[in-house]
């Protein structure tokens, strides 16, 4: 295959598609049934994205006027944010090296492997998820630059009508619409920033996100299995949760509205709650478009069919449309369970000792033909326990019939009839929409927490059971449930109640199987970005960063806030170039090498998976909790 | 030590690999060897028997030893895993495969009912008896799956002058001619390569069916015979050879009968329609392996495939490309047919349109190739001397980017060519070497399963010695 692939092709009428059709929004916060994103075209100067140099002015580090004056309704800047958002983000999450990656030998393979030259193109795609390329377009003068990975706008949208206002304390008064009417994207809605979250963890190919099988092949390593609340805390977070906000210690009605503080003590409960149910919805989105053969931007939507294109043989829009129905179980490949087919055999394994299927607990199997693969598992893991948590037990047979009809879809031949999946994921979104305004309604106390903790415990553990692999979940499912028990507990403990040690060992027990941990090599990845600071701040001591760390274990302190004010210091002084070419050129193989050792360790959690111990470490688990209230 | 031991145990450590352990056969009227192509298909219509008609003590049912001769039924009943193939469908294995696999109406069915294992786990299709006929499916693959429905030739075949009787002859009465190589290995293909009626795919391979990977040469050095082999290298003096290079053209040249019939079965009705693209086709450990940071396979490309395009007929088809490049082969137009019928089964998405008319193409060629060398009279030492060499050159060539399933075809080859040596009792002197240098590379293959998994996930062509040096030393020892 020639090198000089489809890129020119693309260029001269993909960007084009590109500008015309792809959101201005980085998240897509519509429900399933509305029109996609593509139609939404927002017009109006001041909805432009602006570099997170815009965002550094004052979110690098607070100064003194800034700081809390005692009173926490007071307007002082720190009784609402923290203005480091910019330094936590930039140093220690990982979104913050998601373009340096790109020329990391992992991405020069894979380009080599999917013929592609240059893979940071932003026609090739990837910067799509990993710079967010797919919005530049939409940025103030002078562009994005996608070389910050995913920066500030990413998430919070375009900045350019805010950036002035946001500051001001009459600010805070405006309610979540106002706001996003001039661009700020509503994060604080648990559905929003799953929304959000899961356009690239999951995917979105309408907006150019996916992840196809050959750039699995290639190297890309799978996606895993997405709970947002425990993501978001493994970021790590640059924000305090609410209940930790002075401001919002005792809020006004209007405060409670305008900022989602109703379940204040069970933010991330609910979090992981209605993340789950988004990031079902999201999985069936992923289906729906790559299924649906009329896609107005089939660029986006299937990229595999551009690699390996000669560049004067690409093909128009209308001949690509033509051609996806005959790339099927290629296509489907990208929305199918990784792990159905890529583990050793063993014989007998679990697979087929339990039966091949949709497993809802307490129900019977929806049975699916064996060695046909199925749409991702996981995202159907945790939606029934919403579905009982949020008083809608009744929903759940819908539910069952939903899935039985994803997994005949899938049954009907290799990966599925395309047509039949596209009515069956559009059916379960829908149930997903339903399921979200129900779950809005439902509140959450200390009770019902403790409740949805025994849900999760019985239904999951081997109670009941009529043998040891009857209705066992797959490894993905597994780290689905303990991350929801993980946080649910958390909260549950924190608003006052007491657990036995037992009940904390067997919930610290699950993070190591099935790799909860925050990314475990996050130390090693500091003292390269400590080196990198060190270029510009020769005076950076450890000992200065060690007290960034400690500061990030206590935000709301103003004193720790003073001990990191040296590496705050330097991260102010940095030079934003120096930084990234930091990340892409002097340590881009160290970086690769941490990541490699992260994937290492994922994938051998999920060889050694034991869905047999998980059982009954539930099991164990459920016993530990106080009883019911008669 | 006697070849069969070594590549009796690769097979075994196979069949535990998810190679198929269990034989069976029946006869496809339409494919059987040219010697025999007349053979009129009347016989499809006679009647079973029964094997109680042939384990009578005066018949074949003698308390001799092993192979005697009127001993064959108590071999076989004794030895004989045809002989179990019905009652495994009441195992543990089973009765999984049965649960995990509806039929297509979705009612479950138990093994021993299911129409689809009846087709090879008992004696035609699993229908019992009928009037004077003591068939019964407990028999499972009993003596008249292979010698054919003895209605026509049961009392015959004992009366004076039988013998005497060309095998052509017998074959009118229905009594089939299995001491032909190439007519048994189509006999034993149909079930263990499978045809258009049965087949294992990938479909009964994930409820729990073990995968097939038949090796023809292999198969038949570890089977329980109940004739004498003796007789049978009178007849074939290059016996091992011979059945290697027979049962190689046939598999192959049924596995794409197979999948055509796949490729054609793709389309048409809703209720009979095959799976398409049909996974088994393809390498098993391609996809069915746990996933490794920065795997060999990634690091070393993927050749013509795209990445997450897989690799197609690494059994079947990888030792008859090797033999079509030795010298004097030359299948016109094998190499070239078949490039083109693997570039469209590599393609991410094959089209089952374009698969069937080139699987067909390349399946034509394969059976002129086997009627030509069926007629070729006895091979001599050196022309098996010159393939073993041919085989090893490629093998020290393509060594080091080999799968499991290449370097155990690649063995299988070479063990099967030197005990054809052994055959001719003109074996070379260093036998001891060569034969501890196959031993190592069976080791090799078979340790590359570690204990309780199925996929042979520890094969690294490239760990010392590299499988291509251990081909080399073979190579060399063969030239001492």
């Amino acid at each position: 295959m020639p090198a000089s692939r489809a890129i020119k092709g693309i260029l001269s009428t993909g960007a084009i598609c590109l500008a015309g059709l792809v959101s201005p929004w980085a998240g897509p916060s519509l429900s399933s049934t509305e029109a996609r994103p593509l139609q939404r075209e927002e017009k109006g100067k001041e909805r432009k994205y602006q570099n997170a140099a815009a965002c550094a002015d004052c979110h690098v580090q607070p100064n003194g006027n800034q700081y809390p004056d005692g009173n926490p309704r007071s307007t002082k800047p720190l009784n609402l944010v923290l203005l480091t958002e910019y330094s936590i983000w930039k140093t220690h999450d990982k979104h913050a090296q998601a373009y340096a990656v790109l020329l990391g030998p992992r991405g020069k393979s894979m380009g080599k492997l999917l013929d592609v030259e240059d893979v940071t193109k932003s026609e090739v795609g990837c910067v799509n998820c990993h710079g967010m390329s797919n919005l530049a377009l939409h940025a103030d003068e002078g562009g994005l630059n996608l070389k910050d990975g995913v920066s500030c706008g990413g998430c919070h949208g375009p900045s350019l009508g805010w950036v002035k206002d946001h500051a001001d304390p009459s600010w805070r008064k405006l309610s979540p619409a106002e706001k996003e009417a001039r661009g700020l994207t509503d994060l604080r809605d648990p559905e929003k920033r799953a929304a959000l979250c899961t356009s690239c963890h999951v995917g979105s190919p309408s907006e150019g996100k996916v992840v196809t099988h050959a750039m699995f092949a290639a190297g890309h390593p799978p996606l895993p299995s997405f709970e947002v609340a425990t993501f978001s805390r493994n970021q790590p977070p640059h924000w305090r949760e609410a209940r930790d906000v002075p401001y919002f210690q005792k809020p006004s009605e209007e405060d409670v509205k305008n900022f989602h503080l109703e379940d204040v003590d069970f933010q991330r409960t609910k979090l992981a709650l209605v993340g789950s149910v988004v990031a079902l919805r999201q999985t069936m989105n992923l289906v729906r478009e790559r299924a649906d053969f009329k896609a107005p931007n089939p660029r986006e939507v299937w990229p595999e069919l551009l690699f390996g294109q000669e560049a004067a043989k690409v093909p128009d829009d209308a001949l690509l449309r033509k051609e996806a129905p005959s790339r099927w179980p290629e296509l489907a490949m990208a929305h199918s369970d990784c792990f159905a087919c890529h583990h050793d055999l063993k014989y007998p394994g679990y697979r087929q000792e339990r039966g091949f299927g949709y497993f809802l607990p307490g129900r019977e199997p929806i049975r699916a033909v064996p060695g046909r693969p199925l749409v991702r598992v996981w995202p159907t893991a945790l939606p029934e326990a919403c579905a009982v948590f949020a008083g809608r037990p009744e929903s759940v047979n819908s539910l069952q019939k939903r899935l039985t009809s994803l997994a005949a879809a899938c049954g009907k031949k290799p990966f599925g009839s395309p047509a039949e999946l596209r009515v069956a994921a559009t059916e379960l979104a829908q149930w997903c929409d339903e399921l979200l305004g129900a779950l809005k309604k439902t509140r959450f106390t200390p009770e019902s927490t403790l409740n949805l903790i025994r849900i999760l415990c019985n239904e999951y553990s081997d109670l009941g059971a009529k043998s040891s692999f009857e209705g066992a979940l797959d490894y993905e499912s597994a780290r689905q449930v303990a991350s929801l028990l993980q946080v649910a507990f958390d909260e549950w403990k924190r608003s006052g109640r007491k657990a036995t040690s037992e009940a904390e060992s067997i919930l610290a027990e699950l993070t190591d199987p099935l790799n909860l941990r925050p990314y475990n090599e996050r130390d090693k990845r500091l003292e390269i970005v400590f080196q990198i600071v060190q270029k510009t701040s020769k005076d950076l001591t450890k000992k200065e960063m060690e007290a960034f760390k400690a500061y990030l274990r206590n935000p709301g302190s103003v004193d720790a806030i003073r001990n990191a004010s040296g590496f705050l210091n330097a991260v102010r002084g940095m030079d934003n170039d120096v930084f990234n070419n930091g990340l892409a050129k002097d340590h881009v193989e160290a970086l690769q090498d941490l990541g490699n050792a992260e994937e290492k360790r994922t994938l051998k959690a999920v060889a050694n998976y034991d869905p047999v111990a998980f059982r009954k470490q539930l099991r164990r688990l459920a016993k530990e909790l106080p009883p019911p209230a008669k | 030590m006697p070849m069969r031991w070594v590549y009796g145990r690769l097979v075994l450590g196979a069949a535990a690999a998810g190679a198929v352990w269990l034989a069976c056969s029946r006869t496809s009227a339409a494919k059987i060897a040219p010697a025999y192509a007349d053979l009129p298909a009347s016989h499809a219509h006679d009647k079973w028997m029964g094997v109680a008609s042939c384990s009578s003590s005066a018949c074949h049912g003698g308390d001799g030893p092993t192979r005697a001769k009127r001993s064959e039924y108590t071999t076989w009943a004794a030895h004989d895993k045809h002989a179990r193939a019905y009652r495994v469908l009441f195992e543990e294995r089973s009765r999984r495969i049965a649960r995990n696999l509806p039929e297509p109406d979705g009612r479950l069915v138990e093994a021993h009912e299911k129409a689809l294992c009846l087709k090879c786990h008992s004696s035609n299709n699993g229908e019992e008896g009928g009037e004077g006929s003591r068939l019964f499916r407990a028999d499972g693959v009993c003596c008249e799956t292979c010698h054919g429905p003895a209605e026509r030739w049961l009392t015959a075949h004992y009366q004076a002058g039988f013998n005497e009787k060309s095998a052509a002859d017998k074959a009118r009465l229905g009594l089939l001619p299995t001491k032909d190589l190439t007519f048994r290995a189509k006999q034993c293909v149909a079930c263990h390569v499978g045809n258009s009626e049965q087949e294992v795919n990938h479909d009964l391979i994930a409820a729990g069916h073990p995968r097939l990977s038949f090796e023809y040469a292999a198969y038949l050095a570890i089977y329980p015979k109940h004739w004498n082999p003796a007789d049978e290298r009178q007849r074939y003096p290059d016996f091992a050879a011979r059945a290697w290079i027979i049962g190689q053209l046939t598999s192959a040249q049924a596995a794409l009968d197979l999948l055509q019939a796949r490729a054609e079965g793709a389309g048409g009705e809703e209720k009979k329609r095959k799976p398409w693209p049909e996974f088994s086709e393809y390498d098993c450990f391609a996809c069915h392996k746990d996933l490794k940071v920065n795997s060999p396979r990634q690091l070393a490309g993927y050749g013509d495939r795209q990445p997450g395009a897989f690799p197609w007929g690494t059994w079947y088809l990888t030792m008859p490309s090797t033999f079509a490049r030795q010298p004097g082969q030359d299948p016109s137009g094998f190499e070239s047919s078949l490039k083109t019928l693997r570039e469209e089964m590599q393609k991410p998405s094959p089209s089952a349109v374009q698969v069937a008319p080139k699987a067909e193409k390349v399946s034509r060629i394969l059976g002129a190739w086997l009627d030509r060398v069926e007629s070729e009279s006895s091979f001599k030492r050196s022309a098996i001397e010159r393939l073993m060499a041919g085989f090893l050159r490629d093998g020290e060539a393509r060594g080091d980017a080999m799968d499991w399933d290449q370097a155990a075809q690649l063995y299988l080859a070479v063990a099967s060519l030197n005990s054809g040596l052994e055959n001719l009792e003109l074996a070379p002197p260093q036998r001891a070497e060569q034969e501890e240098a196959l031993a190592a590379i069976q080791n090799r293959l078979r340790r590359a399963f570690p204990p309780g998994s199925n996929s042979p996930s520890c094969f690294d062509p490239l760990d010392k010695p590299r499988l291509a040096e251990q081909f080399k030393t073979l190579r060399e020892g063969l030239a001492k």
